[in-house]
């Protein structure tokens, strides 16, 4: 019998290892910077499974909200072009 | 399997469950209400405010003119600029809007009740009762940040940019001084739940006149911090920069049209709600004063509803009163001046807790 907690810790375990996947595969900077968001919110919900609501809000509060945020600013002040294989095949 | 499953259908069919899936259900159709009333209010307000008439053709008084304006942005074509990005585009909206209503969830608007012995225990008038409430509003609404930068980055317009870049500085400076005004209410509340903090506020002298245990009183440069914090969180007048008419437009949602917009436009009534019904429940003692909650429980909710009611008066009435400020005045007034009064505030209100406990 599958417990409500071990469906909980599968459901937000495959979000996160899905969207830490897809920050390293994106090709564009703002799409990896919003997955590694998602990432961050999948283990506040390990968080709460394991019983701990503090640990997961100051998650949220500390990375998804003050720490992304300032990424999010440099990505979108830096102007990052898309990458592409050519340009890391020559260096 | 039968025999496992039995305890999950016990807990799904009865009547505490019940009552908290139906009561979350009243809680986000009054949320969505309340945004409609606001704009009727917002409306009506400035008309008063500037000596004409506002709305009146659409019902009686115009009360049916919220439901008009909804019925034209359905109908209205859903436009996107050619070099938008398509998926961060339809997202930014869907961010603003599910962050302002999740926020409200944490959030008690009443004693607990049974609801006049329908039910065998008493439920809390909350979406969910959790003990860090306090904590889960500030993530969550830190949260509704990112609806605006990414609706300003995906638009690919230079004014929706601008906005995103304006409010994403904006409500970061002044995050700091609102968690530090919370922290406040926080220490004298001395507890994260919102329903303790509450109830910590039930003190009146001279026979129920005087609502004495009101943090409002030990705090009260935390509650202004708060409410100033709150307008700049929000995005309201006179801190309305990401959106400031006369310089961009109409800010991050310049390239936004029919349901998309109006979905920010959701966004911005509920915020005002959540931060107008978190002032009420930290500082102005939320169901506890003027009636007394010995009449019973619906008085304690009609309480809470007419303080928010004049919270919200006084952020309409504001916006229609001051003027605009310029953006580096609001930088400066915001490390200037809110930061350091922040934590004046809660070292005094710190040093007052240790010295009268």
């Amino acid at each position: 019998m599958i417990s409500l907690d071990a469906i909980l810790f599968y459901l937000f375990g495959a979000v996160t290892v899905a969207s830490s996947l897809a920050v390293v595969t994106q090709r564009n900077p703002m799409h990896s910077v919003l997955f590694l968001i998602g990432s961050f919110l999948a283990l506040a919900g390990l968080y709460i499974n394991l019983d701990s609501p503090f640990t997961a809000v100051t998650q949220i509060i500390v990375y998804a909200g003050a720490i992304m945020v300032l990424f999010l600013f440099v990505v979108m002040l830096l102007n990052a072009p898309r990458e592409d294989v050519a340009s890391n095949a020559k260096a | 399997m039968g025999v496992s499953v039995q305890p999950l259908l016990d807990f799904v069919t009865s009547p505490i469950t019940i009552a908290y899936v139906v009561l979350i259900f009243i809680v986000f159709f009054s949320l969505q209400i309340s945004a409609a009333v606001l704009v009727l209010a917002e409306r009506k307000v400035a008309a008063f405010a500037q000596q004409r008439l506002g709305p009146y053709r659409v019902g009686w008084w115009g009360v049916l003119q919220p439901l008009a304006d909804i019925l034209k942005l359905l109908f209205k074509e859903e436009l996107r600029p050619k070099a938008a990005d398509f998926w961060l585009f339809y997202l930014a909206p869907v961010i603003s809007a599910t962050t302002a209503f999740a926020a409200f969830v944490v959030i008690p608007f009443g004693p607990p009740t049974d609801l006049f012995g329908l039910l065998p225990e008493p439920i809390n008038l909350q979406g969910m009762d959790v003990n860090v409430a306090v904590l889960i509003v500030f993530a969550i609404t830190s949260m509704g940040v990112y609806g605006i930068v990414l609706a300003g980055w995906a638009s690919n317009s230079k004014y929706s940019l601008l906005g995103g870049l304006r409010s994403s500085a904006q409500m970061l400076s002044y995050e700091l001084s609102y968690g530090l005004a919370l922290a406040s209410a926080i220490l004298l509340g001395n507890s994260l739940s919102l329903r303790e903090i509450v109830d910590g506020q039930s003190a009146t002298m001279l026979g129920g006149l005087i609502p004495s245990g009101w943090f409002l009183w030990p705090s009260f440069f935390g509650f202004v911090i708060y409410m100033i914090a709150g307008v700049a969180e929000t995005n309201r007048a006179p801190f309305d920069f990401p959106e400031a008419e006369q310089e961009l437009v109409a800010g991050y949602h310049t390239e936004y049209s029919s349901m998309s917009f109006a979905l920010f436009f959701l966004a911005e009534y509920i915020n005002m709600v959540t931060v107008s019904a978190l002032a009420t429940n930290l500082f102005l003692g939320g169901w506890h004063w003027p009636l007394p909650l010995a009449w019973g429980w619906p008085f304690g909710v009609l309480n809470w509803l007419l303080k928010v009611a004049f919270l919200l008066f006084f952020y309409i009435w504001m916006r229609w009163t001051l003027p605009r400020y310029r953006y580096d005045q609001l930088m400066s007034f915001g490390w200037k001046w809110l930061l350091p009064a922040a934590v004046v505030n809660v070292i005094l209100v710190a040093a007052g807790v240790v010295y009268f406990s």
